[in-house]
C-alpha cells in the first residue's frame, strides 16, 4: 500500500516540477504579497492635510498651533478664514481636518475658563480622521495642562488610566497580518495544487483509467495529496522565515510544535482540495472553485480582524472553519508562546473537521469509481 | 463596416457570456459576493469584545464603574477575577482581549487631590480591535473619574478632571466615522477587476481553443474586434456598479451623495481603462490559466495595497505614487470617494478624471497596436509544457505498479 | 483560353526556430483549379495554408494572391479568401445559424444578399434542418460542412481548406468531396490539403509535400505516369524473408510494405519481371499466398517518389 501511494505521489511530483506557471506564481506572488503587506501596514498615517483657522491670532493660539505642528500626524495650512471655508474645502476634497480656534481663546485661557476649539472632520476619510482626532485630543490636552496648570505630561501621567499592551506591545499591524498571510498563502497553495491533481487527469482523459485501477480510494487521495503537501510545506517554512527574519515578527514559541501542527492542518485542508477537483471538470473550474471557497473561509478566519470581535453568529460559524483554528495556532505559538495545553481544543477541532471532509471525499471517490 | 464588425463581435461575445454559467456568474454576482467577503473581513466593527474585570476595591465606586462598562457596546464583561494573575491563562486562550484592574482605593480622593486610576491590560495581537478597546476603556474610566470628582467636590471639581481645552467636534459625511464608508467607494473599483479578469480569460480562451485563427484570417478590423469583445463587459461592469451602489445603500447604509451622471461617466472611463488593460494583458498571453494569474496580480494586489483604498498613499514616495497612476484603480479611488460620499463635483476632481480618460484611451490603443492579426507561433516558451511522452511513460509505470 | 494565375509562391520558406517547415517552394495556382496539397503529418501543409491565408508571414520568398502580397497587403488577401483552418474554428456555443450570420457580418454581407446566400448555403451543405443546433453538438462531418459554408459566405475568389476531411467517416468524406467537385465545376478556385492519397485523385492538380519540400507538382495522372514501373502486390507466409530476397532483385524499383502486404514496384521496361519475382521467391523456398498485378495508385506513386527523393538526399 505504501509503495502504491508513493507511486502516485511520485507521478504528481513530476507533474508539479513541470508546472512553469502555478508554482512560480505562488512563490513569487507569496513573497510579493508578504512584502507588500509588511510595507503597507508599516506606513504611518502621517501628514494628514489639516486646515487651521485662527480667529484669535494670539500668543496662546500660536502656541497651540505650534504644538499641533510638532506631531508628525498633521500637516497644516492656514489659508481658510472661517469654518464655512473649511467645509467647502472639504467638499472639494482638499482637506481632511479643520481646526477653528475661536476669538477669545487667549482670554479664556488666561481667565481659567475652558476654551473651546472646533474640530471639523471629513468622515469620508474616516481612517485618517480617527488618527487625526486621536492626535489632536492628545495635543490639546497636553497644551491645556501646560497653559492651565503648567504641568508637563510626565507629571500627571500617573493620574491617567494605566493601559499596558501585551504580545504586540507597539500595536504593529504587521505582527497580526503577516503570520496570517503566511498561513493563508500556505492554505491556498496546497488546496489549489490538490484541486489540480484530479482535474488534470480529467482533462487529459486519464481519470477513468485511474478510477478503474485497483487502487483504494484512500491510496489515491493520500497519494495525490502527498506532493502538494511537500511543496506546500516548503513554501510555508520559507514564508515563516521571511516573516520572522526579514519583517521582524517575533517567534516566541516552539517551532517543532508549529511544524507538527502544520502537517495536521495540511492533511485536513487537502481533502477539501481533492474534493473540489472531483467536483469540477477542468483545471480552471477547480481553481476558481478554490478561490471562491477561500474567500468564504477568509470571512471566518480572522484574517485581518479578530474573530472575537465579530457578531456572535459569525463567531459561532467560525468554529467550523479549519483555517480559523489554524491562524489562532500560528499566532498563539508565534506571539503568545503558548503550547498544546492551551491549543488542544483547536487541534482537536482541526482533526474533527479534517476527518469529516476526508471521509466525504473518500465516499465521493468511491461513488465516482462505481 | 467597422460598426457592423463591432456589433457582430459584441453580439457573439454576449452569447458566450450568457451561455457560460461560470463567466456569467463572474461578471454578475461575482463582484457582489466578493464585496460581502471584503467588507466582512476587513472592516468588522468591534462589538462586545470580551473583557475580564478584577475588582480589588469592591466598593460602590467600583461597582458603578463596572456598570458603566457593562453598558458599553464595544466591550462586554465576560469574566470577574480576583487576581490579575488569573487573567494570564484567559489571554493565552483568547478568551479575553482585555483585563481591567480596579485598584483597592478606587473612588477615594487622596490628600494631594489625586485618585488611583484603573489599570488595563490589552491583548495587542490584533492591533485594530485592540486600539478600539483601549479607546473605549480609557474613555469610560475618564468619564467615571470625572463623575467621582464632581460627586465628592461639587462643580469645582471640574477644574481637575475636565480636559482643559474642550473640543467641539463636527464630523461631515460620516458622523460615526465608520471605516466601511471610507473603504466602500474604493472597493467598488476593486470589485470591477472581476469583469477585467473575465475578459482577459475570454480572449485567452478564444486563442487556446483555436478560434482566433479563423477570425484573424477574415478582413475584420482589429479595433472592432477588440472593442467589440470589450463592449459586453463594460455593460456587465456597469450593471455591477449599480448593483454595488444599491447594496451599499441597503445593506451597509453607505450614502451616495454625488451625481449619478458624473459617477456613471467616471465608472465607464474606469471600466474601459481596466478592460483595456485586461485586453493588453490578453494580447500577450494565450493561456487561460496564465491570464487569470496575471490578471489577479494586476487587478487585485496593487489596488489593494497601493491605490489608497485601505492604506493612505500620501506618505508613499512620489515615484511609487506616480507609478500607481498607471493602475486605473488609483484614480478611480481618488475620484469616487469624494464623489460618492461628499458629493464633490467632477470639476474639482478633473485631474484624476483626466488621468483616467488618458488611461482608457492609452490602454485600448496599446492593445490595438500590439494585437497582430496573425496566428500565434508557440515556439519554445517558458510557459509551454512539453511533457507528453514523459508523463505517458509514468502513467504506464503506475499501471504496472498497480497490477503487481 | 490561357490560364490566369491566382496564387503565386516564389521561393517561399518558413522556419520555426531551427525547424524548417517549408523550404524553397515555388508554385502557381490558376483560377478555377481544385488544387491539392498532399503530404504526411508534419509535411508543412498547415504552415503553407496559413501563409497563403496571410495569417503567417513567410521567412523567405513572396506569396501573392490575385496580385496582392500576403505580407504587404494582408487585409486585401483576407478579403478575397475563405479560410477553413485544420482545427474547428467556429464557436461551439453558437448555433449553426448564429455562426453563419456572424461570418456574414464579418464579410459585410447584409440585407437581401445575406438572406439569399444563407438559404443557398443551407441547401448546398444540407445543414438546413440543424439551423438552431449549437455548432458544438454537430457530428464531425457536419462541423466540416458548416466550416465550408462559413468560408463560402462571401463567395471568395480563393477557398483554402486545411485537412477538411481528417477525422471524418468515409461516407461523410465522400460527401464532402462531392461538394468540392460541385464548387470546382462552378469555377471556384480551391486549395485543399489532405493526408489521404486517394483524395488527391479528385484534384485537378496536386503538389506532393514531404518535410517542407516539393516532391512533385502536377496533374494526378501525370504524377503517376512519372513512375516508370508497375505494381504487383504480394502476400506471403514469411514476409520478412520475402523482403530480404526481393531487395536483391535488380528490376525492382521500390518495396512498399502495407500492413501484411508488400507492394512491389518493378521496372515496366523489363520483360517478364513478375515471373522474375516469382522465381526468386520460389528459389528461396518462400511460400507465396498471393502475387498479382494491381493498378498504380497515388499512394504507391507518392511513396515511390519520396523514396527516390530520400535516396538522392543521402547521395
Ligand atoms: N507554430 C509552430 N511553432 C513551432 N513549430 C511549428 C509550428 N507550426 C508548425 N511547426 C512545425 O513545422 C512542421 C510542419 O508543421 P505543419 O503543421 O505545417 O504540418 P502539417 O503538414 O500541417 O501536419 P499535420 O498533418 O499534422 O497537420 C512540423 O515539424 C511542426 O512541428
Ligand atoms: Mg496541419
Amino acid at each position: 500500500m505504501i509503495a502504491r501511494i508513493l507511486n502516485i505521489a511520485w507521478k504528481e511530483l513530476l507533474h508539479l516540477r513541470k508546472d512553469r506557471v502555478l508554482i512560480p506564481f505562488f512563490i513569487i506572488g507569496g513573497i510579493v504579497e508578504l512584502t507588500l503587506i509588511a510595507w503597507a501596514t508599516n506606513q504611518p498615517i502621517d501628514d494628514i492635510h489639516t486646515t487651521i483657522v485662527d480667529h484669535d491670532q494670539s500668543a496662546q493660539s500660536t502656541a497651540l498651533i505650534d504644538a499641533l505642528d510638532d506631531t508628525s500626524t498633521l500637516a497644516h495650512e492656514t489659508s481658510a478664514n472661517n469654518a464655512a471655508a473649511v467645509r467647502s474645502k472639504m467638499h472639494r476634497d482638499e482637506t481632511v481636518v479643520g481646526i477653528v480656534i475661536p476669538e477669545g481663546y487667549a482670554e479664556d485661557v488666561e481667565a481659567g475658563a475652558f476654551p473651546t476649539v472646533r474640530l471639523i472632520l471629513n468622515g469620508a476619510h474616516s481612517v485618517k480622521a480617527q488618527e487625526a482626532r486621536r492626535a489632536i485630543e492628545e495635543v490639546t490636552f497636553e497644551q491645556g495642562m501646560r497653559e492651565r496648570f503648567n504641568m508637563e505630561p510626565a507629571e500627571y501621567a500617573e493620574m491617567l488610566p494605566q493601559i499596558s499592551v501585551r504580545y504586540n506591545e507597539d500595536l504593529e499591524r504587521g505582527w497580526y497580518t503577516l503570520p496570517a498571510e503566511s498561513g493563508f498563502i500556505f492554505y491556498l497553495f496546497t488546496v489549489v495544487l490538490a484541486a489540480l491533481a484530479i482535474t488534470r487527469e480529467k482533462e487529459k482523459g486519464t481519470y477513468e483509467q485511474l478510477l478503474v485501477m485497483p487502487y483504494r480510494s484512500v491510496e489515491v487521495i493520500i497519494g495525490k495529496a502527498l506532493a502538494p503537501m511537500v511543496v506546500g510545506f516548503a513554501l510555508f517554512l520559507a514564508m515563516m522565515g521571511l516573516t520572522v527574519f526579514a519583517f521582524g515578527v517575533p517567534f516566541r514559541g516552539s517551532l517543532p510544535l508549529l511544524m507538527v501542527l502544520a502537517i495536521i492542518y495540511l492533511v485536513a485542508e487537502l481533502g477539501k482540495g481533492i474534493l473540489m477537483s472531483m467536483l469540477s471538470r477542468t483545471q480552471l473550474q477547480a481553481v476558481l472553485l478554490v478561490f471562491v471557497l477561500a474567500m468564504v473561509d477568509m470571512i471566518f478566519s480572522g484574517y485581518a480582524v479578530a474573530v472575537e470581535t465579530m457578531p456572535p453568529f459569525i463567531r459561532f460559524l467560525s468554529n467550523f472553519v479549519a483555517i480559523r483554528h489554524w491562524l489562532l495556532i500560528v499566532r498563539g505559538i508565534m506571539l503568545k508562546d503558548v503550547g498544546l495545553s492551551v491549543l488542544w481544543p483547536h487541534v482537536l477541532a482541526i482533526i474533527a473537521i479534517g476527518t469529516v471532509i476526508l471521509t466525504f471525499t473518500a465516499t465521493q471517490y468511491r461513488r465516482q469509481a462505481n | 463596416m467597422i460598426l457592423t464588425h463591432f456589433l457582430a463581435i459584441s453580439r457573439k461575445e454576449l452569447y458566450h457570456i450568457v451561455r457560460d454559467p461560470g463567466t456569467l456568474l463572474l461578471v454578475t454576482i461575482g463582484p457582489v459576493f466578493l464585496m460581502v467577503v471584503f467588507t466582512y473581513t476587513l472592516t468588522s466593527e468591534v462589538r462586545n469584545a470580551p473583557v475580564a474585570v478584577i475588582d480589588q476595591a469592591k466598593n460602590t465606586a467600583s461597582r458603578d464603574l463596572i456598570e458603566q462598562m457593562d453598558t458599553s457596546e464595544v466591550i462586554a464583561i465576560t469574566d470577574r477575577l480576583d487576581t490579575p494573575g488569573e487573567a494570564n491563562d484567559l489571554f493565552d486562550r483568547n478568551q479575553i482581549v482585555a483585563a481591567v484592574i480596579i485598584p483597592e482605593d478606587y473612588g477615594t480622593i487622596k490628600a494631594d487631590g489625586t485618585m488611583s486610576p484603573v489599570d488595563g491590560i490589552i491583548d495587542g495581537t490584533e492591533p485594530v480591535s485592540a486600539q478600539a478597546v483601549i479607546d473605549e476603556i480609557s474613555y469610560i474610566a475618564q468619564a467615571d473619574a470625572e463623575k467621582i470628582y464632581v460627586e465628592a467636590l461639587g462643580e469645582d471639581a471640574t477644574n481637575f478632571v475636565r480636559p482643559p481645552i474642550t473640543i467641539d467636534e463636527e464630523v461631515l459625511y460620516n458622523p460615526e466615522l465608520d471605516n466601511l464608508f471610507d473603504f466602500y467607494p474604493g472597493l467598488v473599483g476593486m470589485m470591477l477587476g472581476l469583469p477585467a479578469i473575465a475578459l482577459a480569460m475570454a480572449v485567452a480562451r478564444e486563442a487556446e481553443h483555436g478560434k482566433l485563427e479563423q477570425l484573424v484570417a477574415t478582413p475584420i478590423k482589429k479595433r472592432a474586434l477588440l472593442l467589440g469583445k470589450m463592449a459586453p463587459y463594460v455593460g456587465f461592469g456597469m450593471l455591477d456598479v449599480y448593483l454595488l451602489l444599491v447594496m451599499g445603500r441597503l445593506a451597509y447604509d453607505v450614502p451616495f451623495e454625488g451625481s449619478i451622471l458624473a459617477y456613471t461617466l467616471v465608472a465607464i472611463l474606469f471600466l474601459v481603462a481596466n478592460l483595456g488593460l485586461g485586453l493588453l494583458i490578453a494580447v500577450f498571453i494565450r493561456s487561460q490559466q496564465v491570464a487569470m494569474l496575471v490578471a489577479i496580480l494586476v487587478f487585485f494586489i496593487p489596488p489593494f495595497f497601493m491605490s489608497g483604498i485601505f492604506f493612505p498613499i500620501d506618505a508613499m514616495p512620489w515615484i511609487v505614487r506616480e507609478e500607481m497612476n498607471a493602475f486605473p484603480a488609483t484614480s478611480f479611488v481618488a475620484i469616487s470617494r469624494p464623489l460618492f460620499l461628499q458629493g464633490t463635483g467632477l470639476q474639482h476632481l478633473w485631474e484624476s478624471t483626466a488621468i483616467l480618460a488618458l488611461l482608457a484611451i492609452g490602454y485600448l490603443e496599446l492593445a490595438v497596436f500590439a494585437f497582430r492579426k496573425k496566428v500565434i507561433i508557440d515556439l519554445p516558451n517558458p510557459f509551454h509544457r512539453v511533457e507528453k511522452a514523459e508523463t505517458d511513460a509514468v502513467s504506464q509505470r503506475s499501471v504496472e505498479g498497480a497490477a503487481q | 483560353m490561357p490560364a490566369e494565375t491566382l496564387v503565386e509562391l516564389q521561393a517561399v520558406g518558413r522556419q520555426f526556430g531551427n525547424v524548417a517547415a517549408i523550404q524553397n517552394l515555388t508554385i502557381m495556382v490558376n483560377r478555377g483549379e481544385l488544387f491539392g496539397v498532399i503530404g504526411p503529418d508534419g509535411a508543412g501543409k498547415t504552415t503553407l495554408m496559413r501563409m497563403i491565408a496571410a495569417v503567417l508571414n513567410p521567412s523567405q520568398g513572396t506569396i501573392t494572391v490575385g496580385g496582392n502580397d500576403t505580407v504587404a497587403a494582408a487585409e486585401a488577401v483576407k478579403t478575397m479568401t475563405g479560410y477553413m483552418p485544420q482545427r474547428f474554428g467556429l464557436y461551439a456555443d453558437l448555433s449553426v445559424q448564429e455562426n453563419l450570420a456572424f461570418a456574414a457580418d464579418v464579410f459585410g454581407i447584409t440585407g437581401k444578399l445575406r438572406r439569399e446566400r444563407m438559404a443557398q448555403l443551407y441547401t448546398f451543405s444540407q445543414l438546413g434542418p440543424f439551423k438552431a443546433r449549437p455548432a458544438g453538438l454537430l457530428s464531425g462531418g457536419m462541423k466540416k460542412k458548416l466550416g465550408l459554408a462559413t468560408a463560402l459566405i462571401h463567395q471568395p475568389e480563393l477557398l483554402l481548406l486545411d485537412e477538411p476531411t481528417t477525422g471524418v467517416d468515409p461516407l461523410a468524406r465522400r460527401g464532402f468531396w462531392d461538394l468540392l467537385s460541385n464548387l470546382h465545376a462552378n469555377g471556384t478556385t480551391t486549395i485543399v490539403t489532405t493526408p489521404y492519397m486517394d483524395e488527391a485523385e479528385r484534384c485537378s492538380r496536386v503538389v506532393l509535400l514531404y518535410e517542407g519540400q516539393i516532391i512533385a507538382c502536377d496533374e494526378p495522372a501525370a504524377i503517376k505516369a512519372r513512375v516508370l514501373g508497375e505494381v504487383v502486390t504480394l502476400e506471403a507466409k514469411d514476409m520478412r524473408a520475402a523482403r530480404r530476397v526481393l531487395e536483391e532483385v535488380k528490376s525492382i524499383l521500390d518495396l512498399q510494405p502495407y500492413g501484411n502486404r508488400l507492394n512491389i514496384i518493378y521496372d515496366a521496361e523489363e520483360a517478364g519481371a513478375i515471373d522474375h519475382i516469382r522465381t526468386a521467391l520460389e528459389d528461396a523456398n518462400i511460400a507465396i499466398t498471393s502475387l498479382k498485378s494491381v493498378p498504380m495508385r497515388m499512394e504507391e506513386a507518392f511513396t515511390y517518389l519520396v523514396n527516390q527523393h530520400r535516396l538522392q538526399e543521402t547521395v
